[in-house]
């Protein structure tokens, strides 16, 4: 899906329901927290697609057509660290799709800098907020 | 029960701050429906953990339990899971007891969620 960033940004940062919902890889290997967040994702109008782990993130991401991911960080199989630098190698397409991890470890910063250097573009800590995460992927397709 | 200084507050199994925010952002009504999976997990977890003894598996699993508690507002579960995580990442203090402590925890959160959600 190709994303204009201007209409990306009214997108996501209005109230309310989206105009252009943005497909969003929620990668979790708890499916309590999975539908947890697909719920809030589908409340602000886009669409989810859900993996377990971070070897099933690379296969979607392979796939394309995505125009975020959110990626917990301790997983079993690949965990998101190695999943996200995978996602960054695997083309100039996984290279612009905005990461964000989330981490049940509070924001450290030794976990923070792991997640930046591994291609991440944001940390989140559990418990997430709809609404921060609303603010967030505002916050990134403002930066463009 | 003695808390440390930034779980003081905690009196509760859970957080009504984190259960009301919940609510707000997905609807009562579902949120019931999410409760019914939380409590298969952590129980489910829970029987999963009777049976480790791999110090590295505990913290894995425990760091789940605790991911997934801090979503729900789980509070004391999240502060027991997290302690065990921590003890059995530096191998250290008696795990089983710590073990123990969090399986004890997973039973009343999930009865409290049960008496709270699913029972009304």
């Amino acid at each position: 899906m190709s994303i204009d960033p201007v209409q990306l940004v009214k997108t996501v940062a209005g109230d309310g329901q989206p105009a252009t919902p943005l497909r969003v890889l929620v990668v979790e290997d708890s499916k309590a927290n999975q539908l947890l967040l697909k719920a809030m994702l589908v409340k602000l109008g886009h669409e989810v697609i859900l993996a377990d782990d971070g070897l099933q993130a690379v296969e979607k991401a392979r796939c394309g057509d995505l125009d975020v991911i959110l990626m917990d960080v301790q997983m079993p199989n690949l965990d998101g660290l190695a999943a996200a630098a995978m996602i960054r190698r695997l083309g100039p397409h996984c290279r612009m799709i905005p990461i964000l991890a989330l981490t049940g470890n509070g924001l450290e910063h030794a976990e923070i800098n792991a997640c930046l250097s591994a291609g991440m573009d944001e940390v989140l800590a559990k418990p997430i907020e709809a609404d921060v995460l609303r603010q967030k992927l505002a916050g990134i397709f403002s930066r463009g | 029960m003695r808390f440390s200084q930034p779980e003081r507050e905690v009196v509760g199994v859970l957080d009504e701050s984190v259960t009301a925010r919940l609510a707000e952002d997905v609807g009562a009504a579902f949120l019931v429906d999410l409760y019914a999976v939380f409590i298969e997990e952590i129980e489910l977890l829970g029987k999963q953990l009777q049976h480790l003894d791999n110090a590295a598996e505990i913290a894995r699993l425990a760091h789940t339990l605790k991911s997934l508690a801090a979503s729900f507002g789980a509070a004391v579960l999240r502060r027991e899971a997290l302690a065990l995580e921590s003890k059995a990442k530096l191998r250290e203090g008696d795990l089983v007891a710590s073990k123990r402590r969090v399986c004890r925890w997973i039973s009343a959160t999930a009865d409290a969620v049960r008496n709270q959600y699913l029972l009304q």
